[in-house]
This record gives C-alpha cells, structure tokens and sequence, in this order.
C-alpha cells in the first residue's frame, strides 16, 4: 500500500512541476497582457496548484510523517487543532477547499470571455453550490466515514461539470465559427481542457466508490484522474498560452 | 386635406422604410464581423429590393432583386421547394425565404455551404425573433428597440476572439 502512495506522490511531484511552469507562463503572460482576465486565468490555476500541493501533503504525511493516527485509522481521532488540520489534509478536503475556488473562477473567467453578461439564476445557483462544497469540504468530516468521503467527490465533480460543461460547448461553437487555423487550435484546446478537466473529479469519484465497496483505494481511476489533469494542462497551455496573435 | 394625409402617408412610410434600413444594417453587422457573409440583400415578394448592402457594387440593385425573385419563383415552379444557392465565379449566392421576404447573402465559395446558411438563418431568425410580422407592420419606429440587437452584436464571435486576443493571444 504504501508502494502506491509513494507512486501517488511521485505522480504528484510532476504535476506539480507543470502546474508551476504553466502558472509562469500565465504570470509572464499577464505581465505583458496586464488584463484582468488574464488574472483571472492565473487565480485559477494558482488555486489549482494549491489543491495539488494539498494533495502531495497528504502522501507526504502518510509516508513521513510518523504520526501514528494519520496512517492507522483505528486509532482515535485526538481532537486537536492540530489533528484538525492534519485528518483533513490527509482525506483531501482542503483540496477541494481550493478546488472549489478556482471552479467558481473559471465560472467568472467564462462568463466574461464568452457571454455578454451573468445570469442572476446561474449567478446564485453556482454560488450557492459553491459554498455549500466549501462548507462541506471542511465541516462535514467524519474520519474513516468512505461515504461522506465520497458525497465530497460528488460535490466536487458536479460543480466542476456545471461550469465546465458549458464552458466546452462555447468553446466548440467558436471553433466550429471561427476561421483562421490558429484561433480554430485554440478553441479546440480549450474544448478538449474541459473534458479533462471533468474527467478529473469523475475518476477520482470511482476510485473513491471503489473505495467505499471495499477496494484498497490507488486503483486505475486514480492514476487516470491525474493523467487527465496532465492532459487539461496541456490543453490548456495551447488554449490560451501557445497561441500568437497576428493583430 | 386630402394632400396632407397624401403627405403624412409618405413621410410615415418613408421613416420607416429608412428605420428598416438601419435595423437590418445592424443585423448584417453581426455575420458581417464573423466573416462569413458579404453581400446581404433583403427582397420583398414581388422583387422589389427592400435593403442592401455591398461592397462593390457592380449592377442595378432592383434588376437583381427582380431576377433573384423570379429566378426563386421558377424554381419554386419545378422543385416546390425554391431554390437554396447558386455559383458565380468564386461567389456563392445563398437564399432563404421566410414569411414571403427573400433574403439573399453571397459569400466566398471556399467556405461551407452549412456554415453560410446558419449565418443567413440566424439573420433571419434574428429578423423575425425581435421583429414578428405584426411589429413590423405596426411599428411606430421607436429605434430603442434596437438596442437589444446591439448587444447581440457585442456577442458575437468576433467579440470572444477580441477578448481572447486582449487578455490571452
């Protein structure tokens, strides 16, 4: 077992690695562009590096930590501001914290790259998922308890879909529209980065089924989820970062 | 008296006729800024050219109109259906005929045939979604109801790519 969270980390130690080149990119990008959008672009992957760097941590303690009730679930919680902290590390709630940040960013960032304005139904509803999953990532923890674990994953893959989901089909139809090969590229990009990047809590929400009908947990789905975060990145480094305007 | 209504008719008819002109101008802007479309040219039943826009004019507008309409005619005679384009040199002409108006767009024969008719349906679409057949009949020429298309135009794809330009490419 602890093989697989050591391959996790490792895993984890090279998206990182990306994850920091691209939000260099984007920063290099925003100093040249100074626009708020582009801002926009780098809080969401800053939050995203953040809900991966959370994520490496939890292996990090697992394997070297050497506090005892953080690898043996048998033991009891110790009730205390550290254990707090620590217990929520370790089952990703302070990953989905993060997560859920930069989802309601890229909700911000979509709305004003492709429509002309909010729609206070959709405005309210996203807000209000979106701290319903905050309040849920960091309250409602029951340690050893798969199944709160994976209502968690829920929430979180839901919300990633009703952002991204509409974030894909806006950029499909401006592919489909659009002429120059360039552009065309960029939209497709962006396309295939929302697919990635709702397959990524949906794999992690196998895994963490899985889990939850009696699996040891590191299973296929959870390599897969971070291949796709991989791939997202990727796409999303010739969406918005590779293309060069002749304007 | 009978010369002052004469006179209030025609100046009635004539401002509409220009607000018409403004209105429709504003919708060939939307496809005009994704590319797609060049020419517009808007024909009533009988032929008479309603509205244009082009860029190099090179014949009599009405003489089109009237062969557009009776070309489209003669083809409604053969195949019931009318007739959906037609080829000249490089230009491709695309026709679509709705509530007994003809709309006309020409654009370059490279780009698709599909992508050409959704950019004259959505004029069209546009035309008659903000304009029904009885507002225009009955309209009294307010061109604040025209804002609303102005914002579509704000939204179009041209728009998106801007913003992409500005803030990312």
């Amino acid at each position: 077992m602890s093989d697989l969270i050591f391959i996790g980390m490792l895993f984890e130690s090279i998206i990182i690695i990306l994850a920091v080149i691209i939000l260099v990119l984007i920063l290099t990008k925003y100093f040249q562009k100074k626009h708020q959008f582009t801002l926009y672009l780098f809080l969401i992957f800053l939050f995203y590096l953040i809900a991966i760097i959370f994520s490496w941590l939890s292996k990090i303690l697992v394997l070297y930590s050497g506090v005892d009730y953080i690898y043996n679930t048998t033991l009891a919680d110790p009730g205390t501001l550290q254990s707090w902290f620590v217990l929520r590390i370790t089952d990703f709630r302070f990953s989905f914290f993060f997560l859920t940040i930069a989802i309601y960013i890229s909700y911000v960032l979509k709305v004003n790259v492709f429509e002309k304005g909010y729609n206070r139904v959709h405005k309210m509803i996203v807000i209000v998922y979106g701290i319903i999953t905050l309040v849920f990532s960091l309250l409602i923890y029951v340690r050893g308890n798969t199944l709160i674990d994976a209502f968690a994953f829920l929430l979180i893959f839901l919300y990633m879909a009703m952002i991204y989901v509409p974030f894909l089909t806006s950029s499909y139809k401006s592919f489909k529209l659009a002429e120059e090969k360039a552009f065309k590229n960029a939209f497709i990009s962006l396309a295939l980065m929302s697919i990635f990047y709702i397959l990524v809590p949906f794999n992690f929400l196998i895994d963490r089924l899985l889990i939850l009908f009696g699996g040891p947990g590191f299973s296929l789905f959870y390599f897969l989820a971070w291949i796709f975060v991989l791939l997202g990145m990727i796409a999303s480094y010739f969406g918005y970062i590779r293309p060069k305007s002749s304007e | 008296m009978e010369n002052f209504f004469f006179y209030f008719n025609f100046v009635t008819i004539n401002l509409r006729h220009f607000q018409n002109i403004i209105f429709i101008h504003q919708l060939f802007l939307v496809n005009f800024v994704v590319k797609v479309l060049q020419d517009l040219y808007i024909i009533s039943e009988g032929g008479i050219v309603l509205y244009h826009r082009i860029f190099n004019e090179k014949f009599d507008v009405q003489l089109f109109g009237g062969l557009m309409s009776a070309l489209n005619s003669f083809a409604e005679e053969l195949t019931n259906e009318g007739l959906s384009n037609f080829e000249l040199q490089d230009k491709r002409y695309t026709l679509i005929r709705k509530n007994d108006i003809l709309f006309v767009a020409s654009s370059s024969n490279k780009i698709k045939t599909k992508k050409v008719i959704e950019e004259l349906q959505s004029i069209v679409n546009h035309f008659f979604e903000l304009y029904p057949k009885e507002i225009l009949e009955t309209w009294e020429g307010d061109v604040a109801i025209f804002l609303d298309f102005e914002k579509d135009i704000e939204n179009s794809l041209e728009g998106t790519i801007k913003k992409f330009q500005k803030a990312f490419w």
